[in-house]
């Protein structure tokens, strides 16, 4: 019996905006640790999240060259889980009505022949803070760096349409040109955020 | 005073401050409310140690409005309910004239009608809440009371407005309202909900029969109105707050300040221990509830959402065919002040938590709705941002109790 792999991507795309994406704190999680931080990225009580024009228009250009429809009405929710790199026990995210829904994007098939692949929803959402672990000593530590606490992501949520690696890597090359062409993001490897890959096995 | 009634005691302030419309006035806050280097616990050990960084955007306006500061009560935990709350004892001497309360479930208005005050729940969106330590970002609102409603609404008109710095406000201006209730027609079509009538027994029924007969000896048209489920107004409150609670509440994991238990193990030990040991039983069980609904019933707390949808919809039709509505403030048969489980504190708030539920705002009014058994408080209600009417109808009815 022979297998075909069904693949389907949610990848994390780091915003080039000047501000992170809930407070006024510079957008440049490599600087010295924990300097580009306030009460609103911190999280501290009493603090509130303004959202930045500046993040939802560069997250609405990334998914107009997408070939999303933009939804008239989009909202965050507090995506509930506690982890060290999260102390304020939610993330901001767009579950229930995502920024853009039904894109799609073309790539080179390996039969050489165009193939289009379909873009399920992109969201947007805040980044969490970084975890560093050192030994200080022989005491092992855990260091939080705050610095890219709350910068803006865009999360793309493809269909299942792709079959092969190849396809895997067109499609990455394919969002990281219409990406860069419209501004919204540098996507280099050193701001490479996680993704997800799921891959079914369908018997032929 | 002791420190029976106050966590913080300023000492300092006193000295000159600034001349403008609130000069002269006496202020309290609760500790959930960030006034700079004051301690900040919000009533809980979650929060122990914890002082403010920054004054609250209405905090500010309070202090170029000319006010004095006086300190911060007690207050629940967290500020749910109004168990070991001390804000309206410390308003009812002489030495403080307002007092700032969050309004999550009806703390101010009810706060206000156990002690013979004022209690106004703004609109939502009206009155900035950054720098507020809150529970339920969606109900609450910052709570004014006070003895006299004068200076109830000079408060009100120097801490309402816009604030860029939270989401949740409005964008259009708020009238200006000592200006604007000049000009003012004064509601007189008052609406009573039979369904709340047949929740009260006798001595509440008689307390708020007097009030409601006034209102007809001066004129007022009371209408008739009935609300089908009035009592899905405490489902809702109850299935959405204990869920925004939950997740407000997350971030008390003891890391970075408040208290933290001993824990050799891992950090998730570290956070279960902290948070067992952190709060009460009551706020325990409340956010318990809201993480039952969140991870295990996610269906009720969308269904609660819905529902909510069409409690603001009747409500708002309701007040198409009058101009307010009445409403007992409290229970006299239920303790809000002493209330030790969830069931226990809603039934206490059974008739304030519908204006949270809307963001509709309401307004205590002591000594009206009450006979020779107690007073249950007159509470009215009008439409959103209707402000402005609501404490011009509150100021006429203020004078006939005076007159009385």
């Amino acid at each position: 019996m022979r297998y075909e792999a069904v693949i389907g991507l949610e990848i994390h795309v780091q915003l080039n905006t000047i501000t992170k994406l809930f407070c006024d704190c510079p957008n440049s999680p490599g600087d010295e640790p924990n300097k580009n931080t306030c009460p609103t990225c911190l999280w501290l009580p009493g603090a509130l999240p303004r959202l930045s024009a500046d993040a939802l228009e560069k997250a609405t250009l990334a998914c107009l060259a997408l070939n999303c429809t933009i939804q008239p009405e989009s909202a965050f929710d507090q995506k509930v889980y506690y982890y060290p790199d999260l102390p304020k026990g939610y993330q901001l995210s767009q579950h229930h009505k995502p920024l853009a829904r039904n894109g799609w994007i073309d790539i080179i098939g390996e039969d050489g022949e165009l193939k289009r692949l379909r873009i399920h929803h992109v969201h947007m959402e805040e980044d969490v803070a970084r975890l560093v672990h050192e030994t200080e000593g022989k005491t092992p530590i855990s260091l939080v760096d705050f610095n890219r606490a709350g910068a803006p992501l865009i999360e793309i949520v493809s269909e299942p349409d792709l079959r092969s690696p190849h396809d895997a890597i067109e499609y990455v090359k394919a969002l990281r040109t219409q990406l860069r062409y419209t501004g919204s993001a540098e996507c280099s490897m050193e701001q490479e955020r996680s993704g997800w890959m799921q891959i079914s096995l369908c018997g032929q | 005073m002791t420190c029976h009634i106050y966590t913080h005691k300023e000492t300092s302030h006193i000295s000159s401050p600034r001349e403008g419309p609130l000069t002269g006035l006496k202020i309290v806050v609760q500790p959930n409310m960030s006034v700079t280097g004051w301690p900040t616990n919000a009533g809980s050990r979650a929060l122990n140690g914890y002082v403010a960084l920054e004054d609250a955007t209405v905090v500010k306006r309070l202090r170029s409005g000319g006010a004095t500061l006086v300190g911060s009560a007690r207050m629940s935990e967290l500020g749910f309910g109004l168990g070991g709350d001390t804000l309206a004892e410390a308003c009812s001497g002489d030495e403080v004239t307002i007092g700032l309360i969050t309004d999550t479930m009806g703390e101010a208005r009810i706060a206000s009608a156990v002690s013979g005050m004022f209690g106004y729940k703004p609109s939502f969106g009206i009155i900035s809440r950054l720098g507020m330590i809150g529970l339920i970002p969606s109900m609450e609102s910052c709570g004014i009371v006070g003895r006299h409603l004068e200076n109830v609404i000079a408060v009100a008109e120097v801490i309402a407005g816009f604030d860029e710095n939270d989401f949740s406000m409005a964008d259009e201006p708020l009238p200006d309202l000592g200006e604007s209730m000049k000009s003012l027609r004064i509601p007189s079509t008052v609406g009573v909900i039979e369904e709340c009538h047949r929740m009260l027994n006798e001595s509440e029924k008689n307390a708020f029969k007097a009030g409601i007969t006034k209102l007809k000896d001066k004129g007022f048209k009371i209408k008739e109105l009935s609300f089908e489920n009035f009592e899905l107004f405490r489902a809702v409150h109850n299935v959405i707050g204990s869920v925004e609670a939950s997740s407000s509440s997350g971030k008390y994991d003891g890391v970075r300040y408040g208290h933290r238990a001993a824990s050799d193990k891992n950090w998730n030990d570290m956070y279960l221990k902290t948070r067992g040991e952190s709060f009460g039983t009551l706020i325990k069980s409340y956010l318990f509830q809201g993480a039952y609904f969140q991870f295990e019933n996610y269906p009720s707390f969308e269904d609660a959402c819905r529902i909510r949808g069409g409690l603001v919809r009747k409500m708002s039709r309701l007040l198409e065919t009058v101009d307010v509505i009445a409403l007992p403030t409290r229970r006299l048969l239920f303790d809000a002040m002493n209330a030790t489980t969830i069931a226990e504190t809603y039934e206490a708030f059974s008739f304030t938590v519908p204006a949270n539920v809307t963001g509709q705002p309401s307004l205590s009014i002591p000594r009206f709705a009450s006979d020779s058994t107690g007073d249950v408080g007159l509470q009215i209600l009008g439409e959103h941002k209707s402000d402005v009417r609501l404490l011009a109808l509150g100021m006429e009815l203020s004078s006939i109790v005076k007159g009385v």
